[in-house]
């Protein structure tokens, strides 16, 4: 689905003059400030046009929209996108003046040439001003994706667009409430994260924490799940790919206050709204409660984002975005009177700052053109300190060649310097320190990824996007080359129905079992850990806007390095034996967004994965038959309220060793209830202010490991939200 | 004003990143393991048998420092595979630490990494490596011993070669005083100090599981019920001995009456297991062959439950 919001390209033309004979000479019609972007709408097909009457006041600000034509789900996208943006406000005599003005918004399918001369409204507006929104024509299949809005009233993420991840169908939990999961099979370790396309090591803070970015700079997140597209390379289970909220001149802001940590982010425009800056952040001060229930932990998390855009002509904007995280967790020992140690449990960091320009090009199609630095370090129990400095370019290019036709291409080129502090304080003759120096020895990697592929409409009901990525991995005298096709195809037999197909080739450098920044190991000598990944599904539109899909799909990873799979001891200077990985399921949807007064979805996975290792077969050991997530949010006006019910299969409970795929021992089912009350006030005309009563696992259930119940992970939190 | 901004940007860099390791020097604590007389030569029982071992090979390891006045530096969880008959002074780990400590140390399951000392190969980790279903009714992930020797007593010889499938945690051991400090030490930075685990043998035939109680070997010969002079577990299974006795001679070796196995939680006791010899070889007397040399006794505890 993301594919489609990272793909549009939105063509803006401001009329030279008013269009209309009701305008009085002396009034000059209002301009928007910055070229909008509108997303194509989920689920969406074809062309569409929508007629906006807006309503701008003196000082260039939006203050109603209506639908004047236009159907579902365009109308709804059009003025929600519309009630974001800015203008320079109408003028009489040079001074500014409420106004209404008509605005067209053409939705258009990629490679359909958009309108040369926007055509004239007859009306009572005063002023014009045609947006075409230029989308995917399909929706690329084994997606699942989360607009904010929609996580904001999801029960138990907290408004954390990353935590809903974990709901989507194909995701497999290894622990309740934690934030690490399979994705058809494939460990986290080969879950590639994205934000903006940029490479990131994990999602969330320190242990069950937050996300890493602020919710607010989030637009959307996706999970391809496998046969995904091909500019997504070297991660061989499934990507998830976060987009942040397009720059917005409009100074406005974001804000929440809970028990344990603050956040904020504020967004304004300059240099007449050509400009942006952005800035946001969360600071935890867990210390205060803490203190009351265990004073010699010590647990720190913090994040910052910080944007400037400029748009340097009216298709080329300059973009300058730093994010960064950081999470520590400590145990403090006295010795006696005079001495205190305090030992790192658990400690990470990393840093991004990412340069980009954004090009819309003459016909469509669009270029995009960055160069990333990173910093990353870990530092894991009390001894080892790992860290990673990073380089990388990307290029991506994407142009309709025929109204049916577009083709799009780009590469990456990454540098990874790895390093390790010398391990002080150990045994020397230790397997485990020597396996460590020998796996995480200071090296620099190197991967260039190429790829490109098509979208083609083969009539209007099939649609076929081959695509081909070569990866070269270099990892000091080891090299290994990928070729990895990929394929998808969307079919429309009759309205309402899409037949979704997808298969790929997939290939991962090896990993650790859950990504720890600056910690890769160096094994590439031993091969790549590549997938053979495909899907087949239908989505059904039914009224009421429900959306039903089914897919089954199939995975097959060769000569992986899943340490949890196989329940390889997870320490990070332990050799994890190459293992086959199989993972078949059936994944079924059903939802309205949550965003309509009535919303909810059901997310059921049937699956089952093995591995194999050797001549060994065995099920992994996260398999879970049956997961299911159920959410139903209600909105009342002032209050919203909603409850999330998900129930799993307990795991192969494998103490005694290797379990037979025939009938397992396993843990108990687990099961967890959430709820979420929000009281939302208006302030102003734009502001706003909630308070959230949220929880996860409301009923500390506790979850059973390999025969041993869990302590509950249930996380209460109150607090406060506003924005303006 | 600008001079108060850059201090509290400063500020905020130097505590944006994950610190170094700037804490004080630890002391060092060299971990050995000495063999011992009568596991080399051989020894005589109180009922007049004479033992020796041809292999006792056994995998130690999991060393650990704890108390509350102690700082582990990080733990040593490595393993080695010892012949006691041919150990000799060898390392079982060097780990780091700071304060008053207890020293912990198990006799586990090897792992495939686990160090192989002078006189182990490769063919008796895989032994030890090897899983099964054993006589003591479950299924086990391998085994944490391999003993074989004979016993000899006038013109009898008995034989025996033992595949121990239980792993220890030795933990609670007792100074000679009765104080249970026999495996506690003091870590001063940057000062090395020694402590040795010794091999006592004997303690496999010891009657009940007190260091007063007698050591025999006629019960186990006794247990050969084929007459084929090899003693198997199977057979050793079949000798039932009076558990409650087990359990109080364990209790008495306590100071100050303390009850060791009053714990509803204890393996030994949920659920019951078979009370035999072979229980009684398994579970408690093999985790008393290697103690600490400073401990009278010491009580391990199992890491894993008994699977029936």
């Amino acid at each position: 689905m993301l594919i489609r919001w990272l793909a549009f390209v939105v063509v803006v033309t401001v009329l030279p003059r008013p269009l209309w004979a009701e305008v009085p000479e002396d009034v000059t019609p209002p301009r928007l400030l910055v070229a909008p972007r509108v997303p194509y709408p989920q689920h969406a097909t074809g062309r569409a046009e929508v007629l906006l009457v807006m309503t701008i006041d003196d000082r260039g600000e939006v203050v109603s929209v209506d639908v004047e034509r236009g159907s579902e789900p365009f109308a709804a996208t059009a003025a929600t996108a519309a009630r974001g943006w800015r203008f320079v406000p109408a003028l009489r005599n040079g001074r500014p003046i409420r106004s209404r003005i008509l605005h067209r918004v053409e939705f258009a399918p990629l490679g359909a040439t958009p309108p040369e001369t926007p055509t004239v409204e007859e009306g009572e507006a005063h002023g014009v001003v045609d947006v075409t929104v230029e989308g995917e024509l399909q929706l690329p299949p084994s997606v699942t994706s989360l607009e904010r809005e929609e996580v904001r009233r999801l029960p138990g993420a907290f408004g954390d667009p990353f935590r809903a991840i974990e709901s989507m169908p194909g995701v497999t939990p290894i622990t309740s409430g934690l934030p690490f999961f399979f994705v058809r099979g494939a460990p986290p370790g080969n879950i590639g994260y994205f934000i903006d396309g940029v490479r990131v090591p994990y999602l969330f803070h320190v242990g069950a924490g937050p996300a890493v970015i602020h919710p607010a700079f989030v637009d959307r997140v996706a999970l391809y799940s496998g046969g995904y597209p091909a500019r997504f390379g070297r991660y061989s289970g499934a990507v998830v790919s976060a987009t942040t909220k397009n720059p917005d001149p409009t100074w406005h802001g974001e804000g929440n206050l809970r028990l344990v940590d603050a956040g904020a982010l504020v967004e304004g425009g300059f240099a007449d709204g050509r400009g942006t800056a952005l800035i946001g952040g969360r600071y935890a001060y867990t210390g205060l409660l803490l203190s009351l229930l265990s004073p010699t932990a010590t647990v720190r998390y913090r994040d910052y984002q910080a944007r400037i855009s400029y748009d340097v002509t009216d298709r080329e904007r300059l973009s300058l975005v730093s994010f960064g995280s950081y999470d520590y967790l400590s145990e403090t020992r006295r010795v006696d009177d005079a001495t205190e140690v305090e030992n790192v449990i658990f400690g990470t960091e990393f840093y991004r700052v990412d340069a980009r320009l954004e090009s819309r090009l003459r016909g469509g199609g669009n270029l995009l053109a960055a160069i990333t630095w990173g910093y990353d370090r870990s530092r894991v129990l009390q001894l080892r300190n790992g860290d990673g400095h990073m380089v990388s370019s990307r290029l991506r290019f994407r142009r309709p060649v025929t109204e049916d036709l577009s083709v799009n291409a780009g590469m990456n080129l990454q540098l990874d310097r790895l390093g390790v502090d010398p391990l002080k304080h150990v045994d020397p003759e230790d397997p485990t320190v020597i396996t460590f120096a020998g796996l995480f020895p200071p090296r620099t990697d190197a991967g260039l990824g190429l790829w490109a592929g098509l979208s083609w409409a083969v009539s209007r009901r099939l649609e076929v996007s081959p695509e081909l990525r070569m990866d070269g991995f270099f990892d000091g005298d080891a090299r290994a080359l990928a070729v990895d096709p990929r394929l998808r195809v969307v079919a429309r037999p009759v309205e309402g129905l899409r037949l979704l197909h997808a298969v790929g080739v997939a290939s991962q450098p090896p990993s650790f079992a859950v990504p720890a920044p600056g910690l890769a190991p160096a094994d590439l000598e031993d091969g790549v850990q590549r997938a053979v990944q495909a899907s087949a599904g239908v989505e059904l539109s039914l009224p009421e806007k429900l959306q039903v899909s089914a897919t089954g799909f199939v995975a097959t990873q060769l000569d992986m390095t899943d340490a949890i799979g196989i329940q390889q001891d997870l320490d990070a200077g332990t050799v994890v034996p190459r293992s086959m990985g199989s993972s078949k399921g059936l994944e079924v949807h059903v939802r309205r967004a949550l965003t309509e007064r009535l919303g909810g979805f059901i997310s059921y996975t049937l699956s089952r994965t093995s591995r194999r290792l050797g001549r060994r077969r065995f099920l992994a050991a996260t398999d879970r038959p049956h997961v299911l997530h159920s959410a139903l949010t209600y909105d009342l006006g002032r209050w919203r309220t909603g409850m999330r019910f998900t129930l799993f299969s307990g795991a192969p409970n494998a103490d005694r060793g290797d379990v037979a795929p025939g009938r397992p021992a396993r843990d108990p089912a687990f099961y967890r209830l959430d709820f979420r009350v929000e009281k939302r006030w208006s302030l102003g005309g734009t502001g706003w202010l909630s308070l959230v009563i949220e929880a996860l696992n409301a009923t500390f259930n506790r979850e059973v490991v390999r025969g041993q119940p869990n302590a509950p992970i249930a996380i209460p939190s109150i607090g406060l939200e506003g924005g303006f | 004003m600008g001079h108060r901004w850059i201090n509290v940007l400063v500020a905020w860099l130097v505590t944006s990143c994950l610190p170094g390791d700037d804490r004080p020097p630890p002391g060092r604590l060299d971990l050995v393991l000495t063999s011992s007389d009568a596991m080399r030569d051989g020894f005589e029982t109180d009922d007049g048998w004479t033992i020796r071992f041809d292999r006792f090979v056994v995998t130690v390891g999991e060393v650990v420092l704890d108390g509350t006045g102690c700082v582990d530096y990080g733990f040593s969880s490595y393993h080695r595979i010892f012949d006691l008959t041919a150990a000799n002074g060898e390392r079982v780990a060097l780990v780091h630490g700071l304060g008053d400590c207890m020293l912990y140390f198990g006799v586990p399951f090897p792992e495939r990494d686990a160090v192989l000392t002078p006189g182990v190969t490769k063919a008796d980790q895989d032994l030890l490596l090897e899983p099964a279903v054993d006589i003591v009714r479950g299924d086990y992930l391998g085994a944490t011993m391999f003993i074989e020797g004979a016993a000899q007593r006038d013109a009898v010889t008995k034989r025996f070669a033992w595949l121990i499938r239980k792993d220890f945690r030795v933990s609670t051991c007792f100074a000679p005083d009765g104080g249970l400090d026999a495996n506690e030490v003091r870590l001063v930075g940057d000062e090395e100090v020694r402590r040795a685990l010794e091999v006592r043998p004997q303690e496999l035939f010891r009657v009940l599981p007190n260091h007063g109680e007698r050591i025999e070997f006629s019960r186990f010969a006794a247990a050969d019920r084929n007459e084929d002079g090899r003693i198997t577990l199977a057979e050793l299974d079949e000798v039932m001995v009076a558990w409650d006795a087990v359990l109080e001679a364990m209790d008495a070796a306590l100071p100050g009456g303390v009850r060791s196995f009053s714990d509803d939680d204890d393996p030994l006791l949920r659920p019951a297991p078979r009370e035999s010899l072979a229980t009684l070889l398994h579970a408690i007397n093999a985790g008393r062959v290697v103690v600490f040399s400073t401990a009278e006794q010491c009580d391990p505890g199992l890491y894993h439950d008994f699977p029936f």
